[in-house]
């Protein structure tokens, strides 16, 4: 396991290591659990093939190939998002509470590694998943947008976006894992979430209308993101027209995975319920 | 009661003579207040296709005799296809414009980008109006014709759809390989 693997390469000086050299150790461990397990590369398996009956369909079926190319690479891009957000999420709701409910957790904070530096190892390996996705995602979105050149600016949005709402979901992942005594409580907390936050985008376009509408679009940041790449593609908006619609997942970006990271300060084995 | 009944009559009808008077004034001033701006485009008809951004120009005359000072013109777009959803604000986000004064026998140029969004017959104008908004005066149409909705081309989607899962499948074989070698 990522935690047995980290006592081992924990120094045994007694002297702690340093932040920047533990979390680094905690990364790798972390990375090497997740990609050489096969664990991410399964889940990256789900991913493409999802993509690819999303894009066979999208080509070749009358009622979604009736989509106007810009949307049909809008879609695939939105979709891309989407799921790379869940599988994100996915792993970081695992991370402390799957820890804890294999009974590894004890020993993983009984190594010199500070608690904030396990946390942002595993945020990273968390990220690294949302990277792999993407790379995979990129060849459909080019393929279905290679007749409009909408590529570039799919691209650099989906990256932006994508990477934004993935620092965010690490963040939300990482709370509620913190927090879980079981990691089924965590997993279904954390898929909640990500189902709430997914809502409001799909949302009747008759319900979004007006101030209040608006206010919960642009106060979403799953929704905001989504309905920036949106205006992005389909509308052919520049990178910088709606850049509003980017703050709130920015700010959720950076303050999310700030709080899983104040909070992981204090990480430790919760009670087992009944004892 | 007869004479109470022509008393009333003799009230109402100068009362209603007068009410028609007052209209036709009106209308004969409004007239003349619209007659004052004439609004023009450059362009009567243009084929566009999504995507493709349109720039066409709309010129403000004023033909009376009195300056005209803060008018306001606005861009108008709409489908005349039902079954065609036009949001003007994705067509085009800066559609309202504040003129400068135009003197009498004067006018001003206006310029007026818009990109075509969705494919269907549109009609585009501008309507000009005081800064009472006691008149409106509008430009002729401008007919656009967005066609060529572009769909996807489904050749050569089965060796994208089916080599990229069959890639990360053999990912993850070599990575199930290598655990069991290292057990």
């Amino acid at each position: 396991m990522a935690d047995l693997d980290a006592v081992d390469a924990a120094p045994t000086t007694g002297t702690p290591a340093t932040s920047a050299g533990s979390t680094w150790t905690v990364a790798e461990q972390e990375l090497r659990d997740l990609w050489l397990s096969g664990r991410g590369v399964a889940m990256l398996l789900a991913y493409t093939v999802l993509l690819s009956i999303t894009t066979y369909l999208i080509a070749t079926n009358q009622e979604l190939n009736f989509l106007e190319q810009r949307e049909a690479v809008s879609l695939t891009l939105q979709l891309a998002v989407a799921v790379g957000g869940l599988l994100v999420v996915l792993v970081a709701a695992d991370a402390v509470s799957g820890e804890r409910e294999r009974g590894t957790l004890e020993s993983l904070l009984l190594t010199p590694a500070p608690r904030r530096s396990i946390i942002i190892g595993k945020g990273i390996a968390a990220i690294s998943l949302w990277i792999g996705a993407f790379a995979l995602a990129v060849p459909y979105i080019w393929w279905i947008g290679r007749d409009v050149g909408t590529f570039g600016v799919a691209f650099v949005g989906g990256l932006v976006v994508g990477t934004l709402l993935a620092l965010a979901l690490t963040g939300i992942g990482l709370l509620i894992s913190t927090f879980s005594q079981s990691n089924g409580l965590s997993l279904a907390l954390s898929f909640v979430v990500l189902l709430a936050l997914y809502v409001p985008h799909q949302m009747p376009a008759e319900a979004t209308r007006g101030w209040a509408g608006e206010l919960v679009l642009k106060l979403d940041p799953f929704s905001a993101g989504l309905l920036y790449l949106e205006r992005l593609i389909v509308n052919s908006h520049s990178l910088s027209q709606d850049l509003g619609l980017l703050v709130v997942p920015a700010l959720c970006a950076v303050g999310l995975p700030a709080v899983a990271l104040l909070v992981g300060g204090r990480l430790s084995l919760l009670p087992r319920s009944g004892s | 009661m007869r004479a109470l009944a022509r008393i009333g009559v003799a009230c109402a009808l100068p009362l209603a003579l007068l009410t028609t008077y007052d209209a036709a004034a009106a209308s004969t001033e409004s007239a003349i207040v619209a007659g004052q701006v004439v609004v023009e485009l450059d362009q009567r008809e243009v084929a566009a296709s999504p995507g493709q951004k349109v720039t066409f120009e709309s010129t403000v005359r004023n033909t009376g005799d009195r300056p005209l000072a803060d008018y306001v013109a606005h861009l108008n777009i709409l489908s005349t296809d039902k079954s065609v959803y036009v949001d003007p604000e994705d067509w085009s986000p800066k559609r309202t414009q504040f003129l400068d004064e135009i003197r009498p026998g004067g006018s001003t140029t206006l310029s007026w980008d818009v990109r075509a969004v969705t494919s269907g017959p549109i009609l585009l104008f501008v309507s000009v109006t005081s800064p009472t908004a006691d008149t409106v005066s509008s430009s002729g149409p401008l007919k656009m014709t967005v066609g060529g909705q572009r769909v996807v081309n489904a050749g050569g989607v089965l060796p994208l759809v089916l080599w990229m899962p069959a890639g990360v499948l053999a990912l993850l074989g070599a990575t199930s390989v290598r655990r069991r070698r290292h057990r």
